[in-house]
Formats: structure tokens, C-alpha cells, sequence
């Protein structure tokens, strides 16, 4: 079972995912902000991160420099998703080492597809 | 209501009431720059998390609070504190409509109108600069990706243009605008900017998304482009649009880019053509190749792109200097009917060779995409490609590379094209090796093509529409996992429901449990089988603990701190006090003191009441309290903490008092007390009087506090939870009031006691000890029964009496006698039986039945009866 971690500091974003992953079969994991998100990234391994922008504590860019920077899990693809909505962002967001960025909110069968072809999971 | 509605609703009231804290804070001290992030955090979310719904009006609104927000965070706009005032309408307003989704899971039609008002009252704080706040780190332009959207002006119109600018050599600048949606409310003017453009010579005004219906077209909702060519120089353009880089687009071109043929295609194969062409244009014979281009150009409808293309080759050629490069591209479009790639030529000359290498037909594939397949590789790619333009820093390269080749891995797999996974890892090792990434942009060029031609023919398999499904309905509910339990840290939130619902299951094994030692009775007494009665009590025994220790620790899970409580009242104090004019400052300690939710939740009103009386009628306007030496600025003091097996909660002013005179007076008018009874009570006495039912002593009835019925509806709701509430006044000096309520009233001890062959429960905590009088102890003082207990006189009561039950005449029995705690003073209340104490779950009265004051409620026994349990204080 591929494994995602979602980090984002709203419960309900990562509720939203967990529902629209898990029916997808995917196992998902929670952080509720980057410091976290990078410990859980550490100790565990994971397919894919799915990582907000503004969060406490440790900000999504952040958190994407310091995961390409572990030689351990530099290699995982991630996910930035994000409400600003801004042409910087996304060059952000690229710079500090997504692989994909999303406007919140995503729909749900754009999210499973992206998912699922980031993590190499075969179609239904 | 779905679960994920269910949380947003809870997510945001918590974080609203963080907002409203934060926005209070932040008025005492504007400078608190962690406070502000917090808060903006807070809205943040909310904002973020809307976006899952059909919420419009919310998103709207707090979207412009963060806009707010998020410019008084960045020190852009001058904190004002009129803009609190706002933010907290809004966050109100917010909340409001939070509760109306609770109920009915979605929103009335039109509040999106409220919510563009007091949006644009918000956004009013920013000027227009400030609407967008740049991150100068990562600040880049959009840019054009081609330029054959030229061709949507009429070639005619381009053509002057061009033989203009070729003649003046003057600057030419492309520019593409896209304001904000929410532009309006920021005070820009779109089309008035555009207007402004120095030597605006072509214009297009194109929507950026299928207009709407006319009566869905919101007015304030910009959805236009404006794209076009300017007659000026790069640094104008850029100059008028300083304020919205991040919205424009600007490109300085040369007069040859104009040249986008358009026309209807056809086709006949132009490669003879092409070839002599580039031929005639290399050898610079700009002759020969006017004259093969006259030539050629009548076997051509006027209308088909060739015609064009050939009209714009020919005005090339008139200047008086052909560019060479600008001549072979245009010929090299014709060979395949598209539009010559000018941004590459304004980026790169073109090589003067003329054989481009066909594009790599594409490998056979085992799936057939569906076009949103499609769409996601090729964006996944195309954003691979995208990110490899920015900069990173050192350390993140090899990271980034490994995860992009990671990336494409898994998306070949997903498309099911193994055969390209040995090309990828060489291309890895490669790139890895030798720090170029060259040969990973060739590989991502390739892929786009391959899969770009693939897609037509995928197109037509799949005719799924593209289905905008609303995302929220979408969502395929499912069983969470037992594993997800798990991985949730630390701290669990559960709908009170739930534990609710645990609870009553707990209360209803208390009293499953206590069945059994009846049944112990039972097979000892009718049975007469002891040993079973024994093996029953043993078993009793294990489930009781079991019982107390599961109670134990359901009651730790409802225990909640009262500061939940406190939460509301800076704000009130706040308001009331400016509403008032009165300056007040409101201190509260021991927001962490623990109690059971629903004893916290019995708490609010009546706190809310207390200090309302307070800051209307406690303390003074700043002059009289001047005038009487005091502080101009009041205190108001709530302080909590735990007393033994209840919590205490003080509430303590410094204002006038209460004046204990003008209470006994207004009783006495209101023919609660004689005049008497009013010239014999103390003080301390008199100001008890206040929870009297029916008694104001402020002269004025005020919308604040009302008439003053407040406090005995305080002392009915706290006694109702089995709690007490007690006042000190000292006049001119300030009150004190204070509340005790139990820690949980989950389950409650009582001494269950006979009368009339019936059990009726007294609650323990009440109970002092239990006597037996022979009858000759009794004597009577003032009409009233008495006896003397250990040296102290003790009035008697007869619960029968109390209760209107019929009294046989008991002789010379001893009475059966128990000592009560009624309001500081011991009384002895005479049953027919004492019987055993017990722990059971009391469930107050309900319906006609809640207004029989005179019992606290019913409790069940374990062998199903039910247990009537006896307010006393009511009683007496």
C-alpha cells in the first residue's frame, strides 16, 4: 500500500484528504505543521508529500528545502497546495522543491489521479 | 451533514474564537507581531478550508479580513482601531453563518452581497497598492509561452503597425493584464489602466472564462484579459503597471513577430516552395524570391493561411534590408502550416540550417489515456521542465533531480510505459555524473511531444466532458481505518455526542451493576443457595471497581477547563464598557482550573449574568469613582480554582456595592419582607435579598442588565447542578460573589431513606449524621420543633409534613433522624428509615415535571425501581 503524508495545518484540509486518499487505497498520514511533518518524514518512509504553504511553526518551503537536502528522502515527490493562488507562489513552491502545485481547493478526482500517477500507482 | 462539514464547522468556531481573543490582544498592544500571525493563521485556515464547500459568502468575507490582516502583518497599512471593531463584525457575522450552516448544511441564496459589503469595508483599509503583497524573493512575471494569439488582429491593422514601426524603427511591446478577480475591491480600474498605456495601438478584451449566465454574472467579479500591442518602449509599459507586476505580462518585440499568418489552412504541400525559398534567402537573391513569391501567391484563395503567409513574406521582403533570420523562419512555417515560433526568435536566432529534425513520432503505447490523464502527464511534465529553470541552493540539487526522475518514473509506470524506464535511469546516471541537465530537458521535451501527438488519437477514444464535479459531493464517504486511529497524536477530538452517549452507557451499567447485589439477596433468601449469593457479591465486588474506574475515566475526558467559559468575557467587557463609558479592566486567573462540560456549560450564562450586574451597576463611571478616591479605571477579578471536590469560581469588583439599605427598602415595597422583619436583618443579611425573585435595586432599567430578575435565575441554574452561590458586599468598596459547583455531577452520592414504605434519596453531601430521638427529647421553641444535639439547638422537620404525606402517630418509637447542612445551619429532618448510601446517576426532571422544585431529580435503583431524590433546600 503506498503510504502519503499530508501536511497542513487545517484538520478539515486533512480530513479532505484522508477521505478522498483512503478510498483510492492509499495508507495517509497526518502532520499539522512542517516541524512535524519533517520528523514523521524522517522516521517513517513515505510516496509522496502532500505540503501546504502557511503553517506554524515551520512553513512549507521550508519544510520542501529541508526534504531535498535528507539524503533519504530527497528522492519523494511532493505536492504543494496552497490557497494564494499566486504566479510567485508556484515559483516558490518549484524553487524550494515541489514536484507539482495545486490551488486550494483540488478537486477530488484531480487529486486522486495526481496522486496515484506520482506514486506510480497503477489506474483502476 | 457530511463529517467533513461537521469538522469545518468545529474547526472554524475554534478558530474564530481564537481570532476574537487575538483581535483584543491586538488592541492593547498593536505591536504584538506573534499575536498577528497567529491571527492570521487562524483566518487563513478558515479561508483554505471554505474553499471544500459551496460557501461562497464566507470564503468572500474572510478572505478580505485576511487581506486585512495579512497587510497590518506586514506593517502596510497603519493599525487602526476602528479596523477591530470591523474585523470582529466580521468574525461575527462569520459565526453566524456557521451556525446557519450547522442547521441546515448550506447557505441561503444572497448573502454574498452582506459579504462583499463588509468585505469592501475591510479591503477599504488598504489603499490599492497594497492588495497584492509581493514576495520580492520570488517574484517573477508571467510570461508569453508563444506569440500567436497576434493573431487576432486583423492582419490589415498589423500590417500598418508593422511598415510603421519598420520605417520609425520605434519600440514595440506586447503586453498581457490579467487583473485580479477581486480587482474592484482593491480600487483598481482595469480598463482605465489599460487605457493609460502610452502609444496603446492594438487592443483585445478577452474573458478568461465562459461568461456566465446574466443572472448568475456577478458585476464585481473580474474575469476580462487584456492583451495587445503598444507603440512604446518596455520600461513605460512596465512603469504604468509597477503596482501589478505579478499580473502582467510585458515582452519587447520586433516588428517581424506581427507576422502570424492566419487563414483557413489547406493542403497543398508548400516544400518545393520552401526549400527554393530558403535557397533563394540564404544566397540573399531577395529578388528572385519576391518574384517566386508573386508567383506563387495567385494559386492561392485570399482567405487560406498560405495567401497570408505569403502577403506577410512578401512585406518582409520589402524592406529595404530583409532580415534573413525572420524570412527563413516564416518559410520554414509554411512547410507545416503553423505559426512561426517568433518568441524563440526573439529568444535565439534561428540556426540558418534549414532542416529542423521531425519530431519523434510517438512510441506505441499500451494505454489509451482519458483526457484527464492526459492533462495531468503533461502538466506533471511540464512543471518538471518548469522547475529545472529556477534557481535552487546547492545542497537541494541532487534532491531535486533524484525526486523529478522519481516523478517521472512512477508517472511512465502510470502510464504504462515501461519501455521508457531504461532511457530515464541512463539519462539519471548521466545527469548525476556530469551536473548537466541538459540531457533531462531533451528527455522532458521528447516526452511532451510523444505524448502530445498520442493524445489526439486518445482524444477521440475518450468522450468523457471534463466533469467539473463539485468537489464536496464528490467525495465517496468512507470507513476510516482502524489504523487511522492511531495515527492521530496526541490529541483527539471527539464529538461530544459520542462521549455523551458513553456516558449515559456508563450509568446504565451502574445500574445494571447494582442489580446484582439483589440478586445475591435473592438466591440467599428465596433460593437458598448462600454460596452462589457469595460467589455473586465477589463478582459484585470486581465489576463495581471496574465501573468506578471506567466512570473515573470518562469523567477525565469530560472534564474541560473553565476558561472555555472566560473566553467571552474580554469581549463583553470590552464592549459594555465602551458602550457605557466606563473604564474597566478585567483580570482572570485560573483559566485552567478543570471541570465537567456540562457543569462549565450551566456556568456560562450565569457568569455572563454576574458580570454584566457588575460592570452596569458594580462599577462607576470614571468621575464618581474619582470623586470617591478610587482608580478612574475599575477592576473586575474572576479568578478560579479548585475546592476540594468542587470548583470555585470568584467574581470580585471594586465598584459601589451594594447598598444594603435601598435592597431591605425595595423589598418591603414589593411586600417581600415587613418592615419588621427588614429593621431586624443585618446587612450581610439584607444583601442576600438580591436573589430574591422580582428585586432591582438599580433605579434605571438599563438594556444591559436588565431589570435586575437576573440573579435569582443565577442562584436556580446553579443550584440545579448541586452547586452554591454566596455574596459579599461591602458598600463603596466592591462584591464579591462566588460560586461553588461540584467537579462533576455525573454520578451522585445519596442516602437513600424510607417513608411510607418508600425509598427517597437526600444527597450526602448534605447529610451531617443520623440520630435517633426518643420523642422526649423534643421540645418546641416559637411554635417549632427542636432538639438539642451536642449542646446546639437544632430545628426539627418532618419530611412527611413537608411532603403532605399523612403522620401516624408513632408513640413512644424513637424518630429516626437526619442532621442536614441547609445554608451554613443543621437541621434534623425526621423519616420513617434510614437506608443504605448509594452512588447513583442523577437525571434531573424534565417536562411538566422541571418545575417541581422540591426534588433534584430521579435517580434508577438496581432492581428497576425508581428513586425520587429530595431537593431540601427547596424544601424547607
Amino acid at each position: 500500500m503506498k503510504r502519503v503524508l499530508v501536511i497542513d495545518d487545517a484538520t478539515t484540509v486533512r480530513m479532505y484528504y484522508r477521505q478522498v486518499l483512503e478510498a483510492q487505497g492509499f495508507a495517509v498520514e497526518e502532520a499539522a505543521n512542517g516541524y512535524e511533518g519533517l520528523e514523521k518524514a524522517l522516521m517513517e518512509s513515505f510516496d509522496l508529500y502532500i505540503v501546504d504553504i502557511n503553517m506554524p511553526k515551520m512553513d512549507g518551503y521550508t519544510l520542501l528545502r529541508s526534504i531535498r537536502q535528507e539524503p533519504a528522502i530527497c528522492a519523494t515527490p511532493a505536492i504543494m497546495i496552497s490557497t494564494e493562488g499566486q504566479v510567485q507562489d508556484a515559483n516558490a513552491a518549484y524553487a524550494a522543491g515541489a514536484n507539482l502545485y495545486f490551488n486550494k481547493p483540488v478537486k477530488p478526482d484531480v487529486l486522486a489521479l495526481t496522486v496515484r500517477m506520482l506514486t506510480g500507482e497503477k489506474p483502476t | 451533514m457530511t463529517p467533513l462539514l461537521a469538522q469545518f464547522i468545529a474547526e472554524s468556531r475554534e478558530q474564530l474564537e481564537m481570532t476574537s481573543a487575538g483581535l483584543l490582544a491586538i488592541e492593547s498592544n498593536p505591536n504584538d507581531l506573534d499575536k498577528l500571525n497567529e491571527i492570521f493563521r487562524a483566518v487563513h485556515t478558515i479561508k483554505g478550508s471554505s474553499g471544500l464547500f459551496e460557501i461562497r459568502p464566507v470564503t468572500v468575507l474572510v478572505h478580505a479580513a485576511e487581506d486585512l490582516l495579512d497587510a497590518l502583518r506586514s506593517q502596510e497599512v497603519e493599525f487602526d482601531r476602528s479596523m477591530i471593531d470591523l474585523l470582529l463584525d466580521a468574525f461575527d457575522q462569520v459565526n453566524q453563518w456557521l451556525e446557519e450552516l450547522e442547521r441546515h448544511e448550506t447557505l441561503p441564496e444572497g448573502l454574498e452581497s452582506r459579504a462583499r459589503e463588509l468585505g469592501g469595508q475591510l479591503r477599504a483599509f488598504l489603499n490599492h497598492r497594497q492588495v497584492e503583497t509581493v514576495n520580492e524573493e520570488t517574484l517573477t512575471a508571467p510570461t508569453f509561452t508563444e506569440l500567436d494569439w497576434l493573431g487576432q488582429f486583423p492582419e490589415h491593422e498589423r500590417a500598418a503597425l508593422y511598415s510603421q514601426r519598420v520605417a520609425d524603427e520605434g519600440p514595440l511591446t506586447v503586453f498581457r493584464y490579467i487583473p485580479d478577480a477581486q480587482c474592484f475591491f482593491s480600487g483598481e480600474d482595469p480598463f482605465y489602466q489599460v487605457r493609460q498605456i502610452p502609444g496603446l495601438s492594438l487592443l483585445a478584451i478577452v474573458p478568461t472564462e465562459p461568461w456566465p449566465s446574466l443572472a448568475e454574472m456577478d458585476a464585481y467579479h473580474c474575469i476580462l484579459r487584456f492583451e495587445g500591442i503598444a507603440s512604446a518602449a518596455h520600461g513605460e509599459l512596465a512603469e504604468l503597471f509597477r503596482y501589478v507586476p505579478e499580473q502582467t505580462a510585458l515582452l519587447n518585440i520586433s516588428p517581424e513577430a506581427l507576422a502570424v499568418p492566419v487563414g483557413r489552412p489547406d493542403e497543398t504541400v508548400h516544400a518545393e516552395f520552401v526549400n527554393e525559398g530558403l535557397t533563394l534567402a540564404n544566397q540573399e537573391d531577395w529578388a528572385g524570391l519576391r518574384g517566386a513569391v508573386e508567383g506563387l501567391r495567385d494559386n492561392y484563395e485570399p482567405e487560406t493561411w498560405m495567401a497570408s503567409a505569403l502577403r506577410w513574406l512578401q512585406r518582409l521582403l520589402d524592406s529595404a534590408t530583409p532580415d534573413l533570420t525572420a524570412v527563413c523562419r516564416l518559410l520554414e512555417a509554411m512547410r507545416t502550416g503553423q505559426s512561426p515560433d517568433w518568441l524563440a526568435a526573439l529568444a535565439q536566432p534561428l540556426a540558418q540550417t534549414a532542416d529542423a529534425a521531425p519530431a519523434s513520432a510517438p512510441a506505441s503505447r499500451a494505454l489509451a489515456l482519458t483526457a484527464e490523464e492526459e492533462s495531468a502527464f503533461q502538466r506533471i511534465v511540464a512543471e518538471q521542465a518548469r522547475s529545472l529553470t529556477l534557481p535552487t541552493v546547492p545542497e537541494s540539487w541532487s534532491g531535486r533531480i533524484l525526486s523529478i526522475f522519481t516523478c517521472l518514473s512512477n508517472v511512465l509506470r502510470y502510464v504504462q510505459r515501461a519501455d521508457l524506464l531504461e532511457e530515464l535511469e541512463e539519462t539519471r546516471e548521466t545527469v548525476l555524473d556530469t551536473h548537466d541537465i541538459e540531457p533531462l530537458k531533451n528527455l522532458l521535451g521528447h516526452l511532451v511531444d510523444a505524448e502530445d501527438a498520442a493524445a489526439d488519437s486518445a482524444q477521440e477514444l475518450s468522450d468523457s466532458p471534463g466533469a467539473a464535479t463539485e468537489v464536496f459531493k464528490a467525495i465517496t464517504p468512507t470507513e476510516t481505518t482502524t489504523g487511522s486511529e492511531k495515527q492521530i497524536a496526541k490529541i483527539l477530538k471527539i464529538d461530544q455526542h459520542k462521549v455523551d452517549r458513553l456516558m449515559d452507557l456508563i450509568g446504565e451499567l451502574v445500574v445494571a451493576k447494582n442489580a446484582l447485589p439483589y440478586l445475591a439477596q435473592r438466591a440467599e433468601k428465596i433460593y437458598g443457595v448462600r454460596d452462589m449469593a457469595r460467589e455473586i457479591k465477589e463478582q459484585y465486588a470486581v465489576i463495581n471497581r471496574i465501573a468506578q474506574d471506567l466512570q473515573g475515566s470518562i469523567m477525565q475526558v469530560r472534564m474541560m477547563p473553565v476558561g472555555q467559559v472566560f473566553q467571552r468575557f474580554p469581549r463583553l467587557v470590552r464592549d459594555l464598557s465602551k458602550k457605557l463609558d466606563k473604564k474597566i479592566q478585567l483580570i482572570i486567573k485560573g483559566e485552567d482550573t478543570e471541570a465537567d462540560k456540562n457543569i462549565i456549560e450551566t456556568l456560562a450564562d450565569p457568569l455572563i449574568h454576574i458580570l454584566r450586574n457588575s460592570i452596569d451597576h458594580g462599577i462607576e463611571p470614571p468621575e464618581e469613582r474619582l470623586l470617591a478616591g478610587k482608580a478612574e479605571e475599575g477592576a473586575i477579578r474572576v479568578n478560579a480554582y479548585q475546592d476540594n471536590d468542587s470548583v470555585a469560581i470568584e467574581i470580585n469588583d471594586d465598584g459601589r456595592g451594594v447598598d444594603a439599605t435601598a435592597v431591605k427598602n425595595k423589598a418591603v415595597r414589593r411586600g417581600l419582607l415587613t418592615e419588621e422583619q427588614a429593621e431586624a436583618m443585618t446587612d450581610h443579611e439584607a444583601v442576600q435579598l438580591i436573589f430574591a425573585p422580582g428585586l432591582s435595586t438599580a433605579e434605571q432599567v438599563s438594556d444591559i442588565s436588565g431589570r435586575g430578575v437576573g440573579m435569582d435565575v443565577v442562584r436556580n441554574s446553579i443550584d440545579r447542578v448541586g452547586g452554591a452561590v454566596t455574596v459579599n458586599s461591602r458598600r463603596g468598596a466592591g462584591t464579591d460573589i462566588r460560586l461553588t459547583l461540584p467537579l462533576s455531577m455525573a454520578v451522585t452520592h445519596v442516602m437513600a431513606v424510607e417513608l411510607d414504605g418508600k425509598l427517597l434519596g437526600i444527597p450526602m453531601d448534605l447529610v451531617v449524621e443520623t440520630v435517633r430521638l426518643p420523642p422526649a427529647a423534643l421540645f418546641s421553641i416559637k411554635h417549632r420543633e427542636t432538639f438539642v444535639l451536642r449542646d446546639q439547638v437544632v430545628p426539627l422537620a418532618r419530611l412527611r409534613r413537608l411532603l403532605s404525606m399523612d403522620e401516624p402517630a408513632t408513640g413512644e418509637a424513637a424518630l429516626a433522624t437526619l442532621v442536614v447542612k441547609v445554608q451554613g445551619e443543621n437541621i434534623g429532618l425526621v423519616v420513617d428509615n434510614f437506608r443504605e448510601g448509594m452512588e447513583v446517576i442523577l437525571k434531573p426532571m424534565e417536562g411538566v415535571l422541571g418545575s417541581l422544585r422540591q426534588y433534584a431529580g430521579t435517580a434508577l435503583l438496581g432492581d428497576g425501581s425508581v428513586m425520587l431524590v429530595i431537593n431540601i433546600k427547596e424544601l424547607l
